[in-house]
């Protein structure tokens, strides 16, 4: 039996086109809608009304599409904190422990210093706590991994779990962080004097999205018109000829640890200080897991990471207006993202690879 | 070739095995273009072709790797499908790979018995042992089957390999360029066993770009170029320049003219070196040598004996256990890879996609790799692009590298094309010293010559070159002096005009005089 | 406080424990040996515990026979490791890719399906523990070690069998040298990618019947994310054993202690916030990478995907 063939044949294709590509995209989304159809079927929910509700609440008016776009800040910088560091094939996966990392650096950076200073340089040190957060983490691994060859993807899964319990211990006792006047989990309210300015009038937009954004241009920048990106690139395409040629890959991948945690830190100071006021656990629904998916679609592309990432947070809030309407749990929304991913991921092949079928035939 | 009988088989007058027509495309390129190839039984048949003539390919068609696009093969008379290697070793083909299919953390026994149709589902390594045995007190060859394969020298380990396919009652063996690992004295003792074996009535193919081997070993030879047959001839009857000329399609020099120049002042010092392979074993013990300015010294040696730590302790990649390396008088010993590399001690390693080039960048980005933080290529933080491609227009055309463009992805490059971007960089980066391992390994005949000549040019602007070749001839060739490398340690030294063959090949092999 | 763990009941409860909650963490990391060793790292396991521990409460909680769960979620590990083969032999799709994918997919649909269609939390009864007649009656021995559930049993078990199958068996030294040296294997006439297949769905069912322990051995309800993290420590228990069973036994016990350890002593009361508790397996987890540098009896070919030239 195990002499037998097996009838799939797969070749590498050596001109990739546009169009395949494109239309292998749109089979994978329809592909991944179909299955959620059926899910939001077996849920007792007729699927057509939720999925329409699902693209209402996300970009069905300018209010939606701002809300989105409020929503996608977030997504877009662990989706950047992903693609730098997948782009050297580093498998860091702790967007979501660095998230609060960054969370907890910021807001700790607040608690020192109050109201005792004023309103421009709070705000700095609050933003550079909340990098400086998450970078710290994420450094923790890249040490870990250049000094004692751990990998990178089981350390800072492990960091996610721990920074995940210390954040529930400060904010589930009074002796730390908790509200001292409530019994709920979360601290007390930032003023103003510390939240991040409002853009619009009206709309929740601030100043978070812009330094998505900004970072956004920033990596575009980093990854093809610096040296350093150079060497990040090096590194995920070929770590052996980079290090024969003398780059110091443990340097290379220590900055980029740094940079990617602090970008995924930057996310949660920007819930903490922008959306919550307050922190609690709420401020990130794995906002670093679907942030590895967001750079993932984009093919590690940090522009088009942009886009996935407004698409993303555009379906997280629609999940919310078909929970308001119909009872569909949000949760739908964490596993369409995960059939959208395997489902592109493995349209990708298609538009790679040759795929032929061949008879199954048997030794004589 | 005329049509056989398929109901009668006489095994003095028809093929053994036969092609027809056989045909393999590549995705890229047409490897077998309607070969019509036989083997007669008992017959040591040569493949002789240059690297990339489809002689592999051709051999793959035959063990059942590779399924050909079109044409037929008959065993024995009959047409046969041989859709995959149990096949092929079921009807009696055996086969060693170039490259060894040996699996080796497993033992000798081990990888005899993996994929054997014995009965049951436990390993029968009782009667597989004794059968083992058997075979090599026939053609007495001595080997523990209980030792680990990556404890067993490269000729041993060919024997595994050569053992495997007797072991399922091969009666045409396939050796894929066997000679390519062992000593002048192994291979003289491989090609007696050969002889034996073809005495006893086994057909053997045996795969070469070595004339002198052809000549010694077989009894019929086929020489290809670019997939095509160009003559089946009987060996008795050719020269080898005859063979040479029809693996070339044109009339070979033999040697690149070489100009005696006086060596300069020592550039590289290696005292004492010690240094551990992957396993944590020491595997360089003591190693001295000098290298000097306008100078190739060739390190002659058979695969294993340490080159390739050697090789990587003196560019900067492996840390050396103890003892020195100098370069222009400075201790260079534990430096990194990146300052030894600025300091101008270039290199060009063995295995030049996985070691020398980043295949997803353009040939652009990989003709700077370890010079991306220098001037011209970059200015504080950032990239120069226009210096990038400038610099990549100007090797293009210096060193001829076939390329649409300067942004083309280097992995769509041709093999010669790719060691020549990697030439390119490293001359470009005005070494002092280069340190070559295997240069022209798997090249063309006429990259060869190139390469050869670029080397030669370098030397003769006063640059020191190391060459480790496991290819004597190369070393013969080129070098000034010729160290030989055995067990990590330099068991002999001589200027290349005063010394025989005989006496490095004794050496290679650890007969010390 | 140490002074009440040092009685020998709590002691032999202490023990006892650790046997038990070493016996998810056996079986996935036993499952995660065969398919590492073949060559493929399957780093969807907490996914495939996760899909397991839901599938085995939903079938429970529905026909009230608990070898039905059992199944169902045997089943239900094996179905989602044939997606990690699918996209990762026959793709040829990054294994670690692939593998973060399985574990997102059934994050968010294990807790969609809770959430959906189980919004009372009915309790469901656990495996009732099997003394062995004699050598349950050893006095501590027999308490700790022989008076187990089924399932406990089966993961002890599984160390010799395993061993045996890679050590002494064809299909053993086949899958061995297909995680070594795939063209090897090509070579010799095997189907690599079927051997693959057979290592990765065979890691699946094992993790499968591990996610099921957690809701037919542990905890008679499920929860948002309960597997909490145990399929990673399957992963690193294969590392940190060196890809060796034996010492994969050694790595297991340690978690499982550090877990028992920190059930004693919520038992008990203590200052320590249980979270820090709750945290010590992963803290420990890093040092023990930290400290297995050896990696000496890795697969050679380990998540590289076979393509033929």
């Amino acid at each position: 039996m195990l002499k037998k063939r097996m009838p799939i044949h797969i070749e590498p294709v050596h001109e990739r086109a546009l169009v395949t590509e494109f239309i292998s995209v749109i089979l994978a989304l329809l592909a991944a809608f179909i299955v959620a159809g059926l899910l939001i079927d077996l849920a007792g929910a007729n699927p057509l009304q939720a999925l329409y509700l699902l693209a209402q609440g996300g970009f069905g008016g300018k209010r939606q599409l701002l809300e989105t776009l409020l929503r996608s800040a977030p997504l877009l910088l662990t989706g950047l904190a992903t693609v730098i560091a997948f782009r050297g094939q580093i498998w860091s996966i702790g967007q979501e422990g660095q998230l609060f990392a960054g969370a907890m650096a910021s807001y700790w950076a607040y608690t020192l210093m109050g109201e005792s200073i004023p309103r421009l340089p709070t705000l700095i040190i609050i933003i550079f706590a909340g990098f400086t957060g998450g970078a710290l983490l994420s450094l923790i691994a890249g040490l870990m991994k250049a000094y004692f060859n751990v990998d990178v993807i089981i350390s800072t899964v492990l960091l996610n779990y721990i920074v995940n319990n210390i954040v529930l211990m400060l904010l589930y006792s009074h002796k730390y962080w908790m509200d001292p006047i409530q019994f709920y989990p979360r601290t007390p309210t930032i003023p103003d004097h510390a939240s991040f300015p409002i853009l619009f009038e009206g709309y929740r937009i601030h100043l978070g999205v812009v330094i998505a954004l900004v970072s956004a241009i920033a990596i575009y920048l980093i990854l093809e018109h610096t040296p350093l990106g150079y060497d990040i690139r090096a590194i995920g395409s070929n770590p052996v000829a980079a290090r024969f040629q003398g780059l110091n890959i443990n340097r290379i991948l220590i900055i980029t640890m740094v940079i990617s945690g602090g970008l995924s830190g930057l996310a949660g100071s920007g819930e903490v200080f922008g959306v919550h006021h307050k922190l609690q656990m709420e401020i990130s629904p794995g906002y670093g897991y679907t942030g590895i998916i967001v750079g993932m679609l984009a093919e590690l592309n940090p522009l088009v990471t942009i886009l996935t990432a407004f698409f993303f947070g555009g379906l997280i809030n629609g999940s919310l207006k078909m929970v308001t309407s119909i009872g569909v749990p949000t949760a739908l929304i964490y596993a369409i993202q995960a059939i959208i991913l395997i489902f592109i991921l493995a349209a990708r092949v298609f538009t790679k690879f040759k795929i032929s079928f061949r008879k199954n035939y048997h030794v004589p | 070739m005329t049509e056989a009988n398929p109901t009668h088989f006489d095994p003095s007058h028809t093929a053994f095995i036969e092609t027809i027509s056989l045909t393999k495309k590549f995705p890229m390129v047409l490897a077998l273009d309607q070969v019509n190839f036989e083997v007669k039984k008992g017959e040591i048949h040569c493949l002789l072709g240059e690297n990339g003539a489809g002689k592999t390919t051709l051999a793959e068609c035959l063990y059942g790797y590779y399924r050909p696009s079109s044409g037929l093969i008959k065993w024995k008379g009959k047409a046969v499908e041989i859709p995959s290697p149990s096949v092929a070793m079921r009807l009696g083909i055996g086969m060693v790979h170039q490259h060894f299919m040996l699996v080796e953390p497993h033992t000798v026994l081990e990888n005899i018995i993996l994929g054997l149709d014995t009965p049951g589902i436990m390993l029968d390594t009782r009667s597989t042992r004794k059968r083992i045995l058997e075979l090599c007190e026939i053609y007495n060859v001595s080997l523990n089957l209980d030792a680990y394969v990556w404890q067993l020298s490269v000729g041993e380990q060919q024997w595994v390999e050569i053992l495997k396919a007797l072991y399922e009652g091969a009666e045409l063996l396939i050796l894929d360029e066997p000679t390519a690992v062992l000593t002048p004295q192994e291979s003289e003792r491989l090609f007696g066993v050969l002889k034996q074996m073809s005495l006893s009535g086994l057909s053997i193919i045996f795969i070469t770009h070595k004339l002198n081997e052809v000549i010694a070993v077989s009894d019929r030879v086929t020489v290809l170029r670019k997939g095509r047959v160009i003559n089946t001839v009987n060996t008795a009857e050719v020269t080898k320049a005859d063979l040479a000329k029809m693996m070339v399609g044109r009339e070979v020099v033999f040697r690149v003219s070489r100009e005696e120049v006086q060596a300069g002042e020592v550039l590289l010092e290696v005292e004492d070196l010690r240094a551990c392979n992957d396993l944590g074993l020491e595997c360089i013990h003591g190693l001295n040598l000098k290298l000097h300015a306008r100078e190739i010294l060739g390190i002659a040696g058979v695969a294993g004996n340490g080159q390739k730590e050697l090789f990587e302790t003196l560019i900067g990649v492996r840390k050396p256990s103890s003892g020195h390396i100098r370069l222009l008088k400075e201790e260079i010993t534990h430096q990194s890879a990146g300052m030894i590399y600025d300091k101008g001690m270039a290199h060009i390693p063995s295995n030049r996609i996985k070691e020398g080039l980043i295949l997803d960048f353009t040939v652009a980005e990989n003709l700077i790799l370890g010079r991306e933080w220098k001037l011209p290529f970059s200015s504080r933080f950032q990239l120069n692009k226009r210096a990038i491609r400038d610099f990549a227009q100007r090797n293009i055309k210096d060193f001829d590298i076939v390329t649409p463009a300067v942004d083309h992805p280097t992995g769509k490059l041709s093999g010669g094309n790719l060691q020549k971007v990697i030439l390119a960089r490293e001359i470009g980066s005005q070494p002092h010293v280069l340190i070559a391992n295997q240069p022209c390994r798997g090249l063309d005949v006429g990259v060869i010559e190139y390469v050869h000549t670029q080397l030669l040019k370098l030397r003769e602007e006063g640059v020191g070159i190391l060459l480790f070749s496991e290819d004597l001839d190369e070393i013969l060739t080129l070098s000034d002096r010729i160290a030989v490398i055995y067990q990590g340690e330099i068991v002999g030294l001589f200027r290349t005009k005063d010394v025989h063959l005989e006496t490095i090949g004794l050496l290679m092999a650890g007969g010390k005089d | 406080m140490f002074h009440d763990l040092l009685t020998s009941a709590i002691l032999i409860n202490l023990f006892a424990t650790m046997i038990r909650l070493s016996t998810p963490l056996l079986i996935s990391a036993m499952g995660e040996l065969v398919a590492e060793r073949s060559g493929v790292m399957n780093l969807g396991v907490e996914g495939m515990m996760l899909m397991g521990a839901l599938v085995n409460y939903m079938i429970t909680v529905n026909t009230g026979r608990l070898w039905l769960g059992l199944l169902a979620a045997t089943i239900a590990g094996g179905l989602m490791s044939m997606i990690l083969a699918v996209m990762s032999i026959t793709l040829k799709v990054d294994q670690t890719v692939t593998g973060l994918s399985l574990n997102l997919l059934s994050s968010g649909l294990t807790l969609f399906i809770f959430r959906a269609f189980y919004k009372t939390e009915n309790v469901i009864d656990l495996f009732p523990q099997v003394p062995i007649p004699l050598l349950s009656n050893i006095p501590y021995i027999g308490e700790i070690f022989f008076n187990q559930k089924g399932l406990t049993y089966f993961a002890f078990l599984c160390i010799p069998v395993i061993a045996f199958i890679l050590n002494r068996t064809k299909i053993g030294l086949a899958i061995r040298s297909a995680g070594e040296n795939p063209h090897a294997v090509d070579t010799r006439g095997l189907n690599v990618d079927k051997l693959r297949y057979i290592a990765v769905i065979f890691g699946g069912l094992m993790a499968g019947i591990a996610g099921s322990f957690f809701t037919n051995g542990i905890s008679s309800r499920f929860m948002q994310e309960i597997t909490a993290g145990r399929g990673w420590l399957a992963i690193i228990i294969v590392i940190a054993g060196n890809w060796q069973p034996l010492r994969m036994l050694i790595a297991t016990l340690v978690f499982a202690l550090l877990d028992a350890f920190q059930f004693t002593l919520q038992g008990i009361g203590t200052d320590i916030p249980f979270q820090i508790l709750l945290s010590m397996p992963y803290i420990i987890a890093l040092v023990a990478l930290m400290s297995s540098r050896v990696r000496s009896r890795m697969p050679g070919s380990l998540g590289v995907p076979y393509i033929k030239d």
